[in-house]
């Protein structure tokens, strides 16, 4: 021990503890602190990470529509002609633009999202993009049920057939079963939202919102139980 | 009963927030880290709010929170009696005395870190109420013992902790 040290300076000592200690706490809060916002910056961070494959899946979809277009303006401008492979060309031209302009839209939603946001904020954009997928979702699938008619006639058409002229019924009986398949989707889409068939609803909601999505919900609520649980 | 329960709990709030430099303090002389410094805060600061309702009012919250406080504090030692050969944490005596503390409380916090840490457990109380300053009647209501019981072992622990100070 050290010479000249004497009881009463342990008496000033132990009074000086007191302060030591309650700063070394402090330090400890910060630190926990700090360590709190660290665990929900990586728990946020990967509920957008979940993303990725969404916004991989959107720069794919963005380059198909593109070529989709450029492919369907040569198509039309060079059967200028023909009227119904020039109608063909643009019905595909519109499809290229919707594909390209939703997935445009779709990536702006995602790029958005930052993790440093209240998680309630992310809960509603995330929402948001749900609702724009699920809606986006029911209007590729009107598209589907006529684009495929005019692909096949551009295809015999490429292959020097031309279905319009020689088997006209065909093509006739094609738009006829498109739109029996809009129909049948028209009710689909109205019994569903009328209530009924609520287990396929929400089979296709799920569908429709993709596995990114709900991974970044299930990530985002693990953010939210998180904050309540340190809270 | 609702209410009556809301007023005892902020009564004990209140209490516990003005005395918890006194569980900080009691504590670090009975842990050998910072993890379980805290855990034995908590374990004091629970047992409080168990033994609560028996406090009479009478005696100050002070005597009767060290009694039930060091209680723990022993009871948790005599549990984990490896750890009374460790002392204090080593690391807590050197940051206590670090660079942030003033430098007239530098030696001063490493020697009393040194003095509890080479006591057993009742001196360790002891020497702790002692520097608290409490009077020998209410060391011996807190510790059990008698106030001349306190006198004699507490000038026994005074020549002991001199005697070192001296010869080192």
């Amino acid at each position: 021990m050290n010479p000249g040290i004497e009881l009463d300076e342990l008496k000033s000592a132990w009074r000086a503890l007191d302060a030591r200690l309650a700063s070394l706490e402090g330090v400890g809060l910060d630190l926990a602190r700090e360590q709190r916002a660290h665990e929900r910056g990586n728990r946020t961070r990967a509920s957008i990470r979940a993303l990725w494959p969404l916004a991989f899946g959107q720069v794919v979809q963005f380059a198909i529509g593109a070529a989709v277009i450029v492919f369907a303006a040569m198509w039309w401008s060079s059967n200028l002609d023909q009227l119904h492979l020039v109608a063909c060309g643009v019905f595909l031209h519109a499809t290229g633009i919707w594909m390209a302009a939703s997935a445009g839209y779709e990536l702006a939603l995602l790029s958005g999202l930052r993790w440093t946001m209240p998680v309630l904020d992310l809960q509603k954009r995330l929402a948001q993009l749900r609702q724009w997928r699920m809606r986006n979702s029911i209007m590729f699938a009107w598209i589907g049920c006529f684009a495929w008619v005019p692909m096949l006639v551009m295809a015999f058409a490429a292959a020097g057939v031309d279905l319009w002229v020689h088997r006209p019924l065909v093509v006739v009986a094609w738009i006829a079963s498109s739109f029996a398949t809009a129909g049948l989707l028209w009710l689909a889409i109205r019994a569903i939202r009328g209530g009924r068939l609520s287990k396929l609803a929400a089979e296709l909601d799920a569908n429709a919102a993709g596995q990114s999505m709900r991974r970044a919900e299930l990530a985002l609520a693990d953010v939210a139980r998180f904050e309540a649980e340190v809270r | 009963m609702d209410r009556h329960a809301d007023a005892d709990r902020a009564r004990f709030a209140a209490l516990l927030a003005a005395h918890q430099g006194l569980l900080r303090k009691l504590a670090w002389g009975f842990s050998t880290c910072a993890a379980d410094r805290a855990d034995l805060v908590q374990d004091m600061s629970a047992q409080l709010w168990a033994a609560f309702p028996r406090w009479d009012g009478v005696r100050p919250f002070s005597t009767w929170a060290y009694r039930v406080a060091l209680n723990v504090a022993l009871g948790e030692r005599r549990q984990q009696r490896d750890a009374t050969t460790t002392g204090i944490d080593d690391a807590l005596v050197q940051s206590l005395a670090s660079n942030d503390a003033g430098p007239e409380h530098v030696v001063g916090l490493q020697e009393l870190g040194r003095a509890v840490a080479a006591l057993d457990p009742l001196n360790r109380a002891l020497l702790m109420l002692y520097l608290d300053d409490l009077p020998y009647r209410e060391i011996g209501e807190i510790l059990g013992l008698t106030e001349s019981n306190v006198g004699v072992r507490l000038n026994r622990l005074k020549q002991r902790l001199r005697a070192k100070l001296e010869t080192s």
